[in-house]
């Protein structure tokens, strides 16, 4: 048995009588009584405190058992969170060992890429000959209808190689229309071809060309930064190049088109060539083509920005003696200077067809043209122009025709999409006939997909 | 019969010189001109900001 303080204080207190003197009965009487009261208030206290402790010890254990169960059920979480973290890191790397879904197209080669990209341009074009006037439901021949498959691929950090199938698909293309042939039947309702080429890109030694697309010198009467080339630059027979012009004395149509008083000598256009680019150098451009048929053409392009103008400029000489029956060669330029802080630009153009026979004047042409671009709404920015253009001697001697137009273009950016408006006069004069005018309006719009 | 509007290559010539006095007057940085009737480039209706559809994969 275990000594417990109630035990000691008994024995201290038989301790404290049995020291005391035989005779001290009064006075140690009482303090033997009043310290049994004080012994037994202490015992009380202390068994009061015995009974805290019990509680004290009840509560602690029971804390123990609430930490036990906490602890087993974190354990239990954190072995799940562990888990799930592994099954997803599971199908990160599925996913990455795929690299894309099983149905998307894949390709053997990291470095190559395949981009389609495509729009439509449609319009009204109302055209008035003096004597009728015609609406025609058109695709823009500035920008027709197309849809573009570029493929390219890396080999090294120097070197691209690339491929392109671009065809169009014009319904009634706005330049082939005309007061007898307002519907499909005046051109090849299907896709035509534009580029089918493939290239080889060295970052020091230039671009190789090989098949359809643009020879050296195509689009080197077009260089244009006014915005509104959709639908008015210096092809401007591109609007509405085979409407007739008509008799003004017999109020019958003739056989000439726009497009035969009025042509911008845009180099050789596109066709089956081999053409080299040479690097860019200080904004500088040379490029050279040699065409089917023994044509070859040689171009020098410029872009760069001086302070606050954006400037573009190209020139060309092109000898089409081999396939022409006219012309020996034809020399050509065009360029362009865009303001940026005001958005005022200027743009020129002009060419000469060297012509083959004796006697015949060389065809020339002029064109200009003033354009202003502002952001007036939040959509996109707008694009306004006037411009003027003229020819001479296109199609026989003493030819005349001259052409004035304004153009608007608004941008639509979250769309993808251009609306445009243009109205031109054409007026050509021929010596021995008298002709009206032929005016055009053209409201549409290009989506882009 | 309307007087015959022509320009001579002096005239040309002038307008050249004057493009290239004007492009003198700051200092040059690089600009690609894009012939915007020849460009895919977006944005595009479906295909964003930079309009064409990419599809570039490996195995």
């Amino acid at each position: 048995m275990k000594p417990t303080w109630k035990s000691a204080l008994f024995a201290m207190a038989a301790l404290v009588l049995l020291a005391a003197p035989a005779g001290a009965q009064g006075p140690d009487a009482a303090k033997l009584k009043e310290l049994t009261r004080i012994i037994e208030q202490q015992q009380k206290m202390i068994e009061a405190q015995a009974r805290t402790l019990e509680a004290l010890k009840t509560q602690v254990e029971a804390l123990r058992t609430v930490t036990q169960a906490n602890k087993a059920a974190m354990t239990a979480t954190t072995e799940k969170v562990a888990k799930t973290t592994e099954q997803v890191q599971q199908v990160v790397r599925q996913v990455e060992q795929a690299d894309t879904p099983p149905k998307m197209v894949t390709s053997s080669s990291d470095k190559v890429k395949l981009a389609i990209s495509g729009q439509v341009n449609r319009a009204l074009m109302l055209a008035g000959d003096g004597e009728q006037t015609d609406l025609f439901h058109v695709d823009n021949d500035h920008s027709s209808t197309r849809v573009r498959f570029v493929g390219t691929g890396k080999p090294n950090e120097d070197v691209t190689v690339g491929a392109q199938v671009e065809v169009q698909f014009e319904s009634n293309s706005s330049s082939s229309v005309d007061q007898n042939n307002e519907n499909n039947d005046v051109t090849t309702n299907s896709f035509t071809e534009r580029k089918l080429e493939l290239y080889f890109d060295h970052k020091k030694y230039g671009r190789l060309w090989l098949g359809q697309g643009e020879t050296a010198s195509d689009g080197t009467s077009h260089v244009d930064l006014s915005g509104t080339g959709l639908i008015a630059y210096s092809g401007i027979h591109d609007l509405a190049g085979s409407l007739l012009f008509r008799n003004s004395a017999t109020n019958a149509l003739t056989a000439i088109e726009i497009a035969d008083a009025y042509d911008d000598i845009d180099g050789l256009s596109r066709d089956d060539r081999i053409r080299y680019d040479s690097p860019t150098f200080e904004g500088f451009k040379l490029s050279l083509s040699h065409v089917q048929g023994g044509e070859n053409d040689y171009a020098l392009r410029y872009s760069g920005q001086w302070g606050d103008f954006k400037t573009a400029a190209a020139a060309a000489w092109a000898n089409i003696a081999s396939t022409s029956t006219s012309t020996d060669f034809q020399t050509n330029a065009s360029g362009s200077a865009l303001h940026v802080p005001t958005g005022f630009s200027l743009t020129l153009a002009g060419g000469q067809a060297h012509a083959k026979a004796a006697g015949r004047a060389n065809p020339t042409f002029f064109y200009g043209k003033i354009g202003y671009q502002k952001k007036l709404f939040e959509v996109g920015n707008s694009y306004f122009s006037i411009d003027y253009g003229f020819s001479n001697d296109r199609a026989q001697n003493d030819d005349e025709f001259q052409t004035i137009g304004v153009a608007a273009v608004q941008k639509i950016d979250a769309w993808g999409t251009e609306l445009y408006v243009a109205i031109r006069n054409h007026q050509m004069n021929r010596s021995g006939i008298q002709l009206d005018d032929i005016n055009v309006g053209m409201v549409g719009a290009r989506v882009k997909f | 019969m309307k007087e015959r509007v022509t320009v001579s290559s002096k005239a040309l010539i002038l307008m050249v010189i004057a493009g290239l006095a004007l492009s003198a007057c700051g200092s040059y940085q690089a600009f690609d001109y894009v012939d915007q009737n020849e460009s895919m480039k977006g944005p595009g209706a479906f295909t964003g900001e930079d309009g064409e559809w990419v599809i570039y994969r490996k195995k």
